[in-house]
């Protein structure tokens, strides 16, 4: 067990994240408190970031005796985090300078019996967020995000869990003067704590099972070696396990969390958490069940097809009856979810192992073009309203009076849909015809079915945008800034829509890059002259 | 009688299913938050006692971890815990019901 310096590019993305955040912190603390330096500080970074992770590209390799890999994929996926945390820090900006004027204090609900006590002090006496702080977090959860999707051993994977999870419970909770935003955090967190425990326990189990193993390739030898005889307790760990990990991803039955804290949380945080832990999460997925556990495939495949199955169907049902954007939004990325479980699943059969992630590496892309545009432009309608609310029926006679925002809205309400020319069309595409591919087929049809489901309630935006007379005129007012997080993801979602070839040659060549899982240095607790040698 | 491995895992279930039960029954924010605290620690009951037995020093190594994290997330979680109690001046959570579930 020896320190290799080279090991520091495996993490080296993540080593700048911290850094940005850190630099975020001390310039407000200690330099300037204005907004435009603190957002420019953290999108610099962040472009900083993707720029490493492009050259730390090697050769596949694990780092760090094991716990964290140095490949292809990888570096695809924290190039994709960096991407939806700078479209989220670009949107941030505008909506907590809109809170910070219109400073809603009066919606503060009255507490019965109980006068309402003061609102926290805030030091410098501003009502508001301080943007420093947020940013902080942001690049906190972004960089926990990366360790989650590079993780190849036990502990980076809880550590990459928690490390995201920490700081997405501050953010849903980071306006405490509105009542929604703190319940939000507190069943984000008391949920997610929950969760916490049963991945944790499952991972005892299966430590315990497979002879003290947390290496995923080690434990991948260790369950090939028992075979027919692995005990009752290693399948206890395994579902456990992935109770843990469906709760992040919120696939159903345990989404109940996630329309609540979508509704709750502040929309740029909603419109990060739709996207970043799921593809984080998805990815620690594919190695764990796709990688270390394709034995087991008996086991824990019936069990996700069920899941998978349930969670877009369920999600796409109960979509339709929302009438808040944001709270419809979350049921259709619990929805997304389901598909993209196809993908695992797929991968879990070793023939098409590869071009099943590369497909939900595209598809990842492509949901996160269309539902951070979505978010942005449910921003923009907001914020025409007095009271900053986000009804579907706000909709109603948009494409009169903005044209050109409907437009951006309908091409991301027709790509969410899955309807070509646009970028999700091609992502279910690939997806489904993977799912095909590993005998999925019974699945993949109920997934065609789901998206004619979901057709209804996206189109429904259209028909109100274009179709509907307008009950009141609405000012929508657009910053730079949220142009261009719009522009980014209209030419996403078209570009991937026309020509798909070059973003799915990426992803194959990101996904058949994938580390082999290297072994690790075993140590004998008996043997006292190993362990002074490892400590050498 | 010897008490084994398995003793240490049986009671280590037994603490988990406490501290399920616990989440899923009471009300109170700061219980639930209790309870999940003990599902932690039959973690680290479950980890040192596979990590005494096999043996292999690994188990320790990560109840440190487990240990680390949970006190970050009791940092975390009774600051959000604080923040529902100045709006609602109750921790109850049948109480903290705008949304709903």
């Amino acid at each position: 067990m020896t320190f290799n310096p080279s090991d520091l590019w495996a993490v080296a993305p993540e080593m700048v994240v911290l850094a940005v955040a850190l630099a975020v912190i001390l310039i407000e603390l200690l330099a300037t408190r204005r907004e435009g330096v603190l957002q420019g500080v953290a999108a610099v970074g962040l472009l900083a970031v993707m720029a490493v992770a492009v050259w730390s590209l090697g050769r596949p390799t694990g780092a760090f005796n094991g716990m964290v890999a140095r490949d292809g994929l990888t570096v695809f996926v924290k190039l994709l985090l960096a991407g939806v945390a700078l479209l989220a820090v670009l949107m941030s900006r505008d909506y907590l300078m809109g809170l910070d004027k219109s400073a809603p204090t009066g919606v503060r609900e009255e507490v019965k019996g109980n006068p309402p006590l003061p609102p926290p002090a805030i030091a410098g006496g501003e009502a508001g967020v301080r943007h420093g702080e947020y940013y902080a977090l942001l690049l906190l959860a972004t960089c926990g995000m990366m360790v989650l999707a590079s993780a190849t051993n036990l502990v980076t994977l809880f550590l990459g869990i928690e490390t995201m999870s920490l700081a997405l419970y501050v953010l849903a909770g980071i306006r405490p003067e509105r009542p929604r935003s703190g319940e939000a955090a507190l069943k984000y967190f008391l949920l997610g704590a929950f969760s916490t425990g049963f991945l944790l326990y499952g991972m005892a189990l299966i430590y315990g099972t497979t002879g003290g193993q947390t290496n995923l390739s080690m434990i991948s030898k260790a369950v090939a070696d028992l075979g027919d005889g692995a005990p009752v307790m290693l399948f206890a760990g395994v579902g456990l396990l992935m109770v843990g990990l469906l709760f992040k991803v919120a696939a159903v039955p345990f989404h109940f969390w996630s329309p609540d804290v979508y509704q709750g949380a502040p929309t740029p945080v909603t419109a990060f958490m739709s996207v970043g832990p799921k593809a984080a999460a998805l990815m620690a997925f594919i190695r764990l069940f796709g990688w270390a556990l394709p034995d087991l495939a008996d086991v824990w495949g019936p069990a996700l097809w069920m899941v998978a199955a349930a969670t877009m169907t369920i999600g796409n049902i109960v979509a339709i009856a929302q009438r808040d954007i944001k709270r419809m939004l979350a049921y259709s990325s619990i929805a997304h979810a389901g598909y993209l479980l196809i993908g695992v699943l797929a991968a879990g059969s070793p023939g098409v192992r590869s071009a099943a992630t590369a497909s939900m590496l595209f598809y990842l892309v492509a949901y996160f073009l269309m539902n951070i545009g979505a978010f942005t432009i449910a921003i923009l309608v907001s914020r025409a309203r007095p009271d900053g609310d986000y009804q579907i029926d706000d909709y109603q006679g948009l494409g009169a009076s903005h044209p050109y925002l409907s437009a951006a809205m309908a091409l991301f309400m027709i790509s969410l849909a899955g309807i070509p020319p646009t970028a999700g069309f091609f992502g279910k595409l690939y997806l489904f015809s993977a799912g095909v591919n590993a005998g999925l087929v019974t699945l993949v049809v109920i997934a065609v079915l789901n998206s004619v489901i979901s057709v209804y309630y996206y189109l429904r935006i259209v028909v109100y945008m274009l179709m509907r007379p307008q009950p009141s005129p609405v000012e929508v007012r657009i910053s730079p800034a949220m142009t261009a997080v719009v522009l980014v993801c209209v030419v996403g979602v078209i570009k991937f829509g026309v020509l798909p070839g070059s973003m799915m040659d990426w992803a194959r060549s990101g996904a058949e890059n994938m580390a082999q899982p290297t072994p690790q240095v075993v140590v004998d607790v008996n043997d006292p002259s190993q362990i002074r040698q490892s400590d050498r | 009688m010897t008490v084994g491995l398995s003793w240490y895992l049986w009671l280590s279930a037994l603490l988990f299913c406490i501290g399920v039960a616990g989440v899923l029954t009471r009300r109170n924010a700061l219980i639930i938050f209790m309870s999940i605290e003990l599902m932690l620690n039959a973690v680290n009951l479950a980890f040192i006692s596979f990590g005494r037995y096999l043996p292999n020093i690994d188990g320790q190594v990560f109840v440190f971890f487990v240990m680390a994290v949970a006190a970050a997330e009791v940092a975390v979680g009774l600051a959000i815990i604080v923040t529902i109690f100045r709006h609602k001046e109750t921790v109850d959570i049948d109480q903290v019901n705008l949304m709903k579930w």
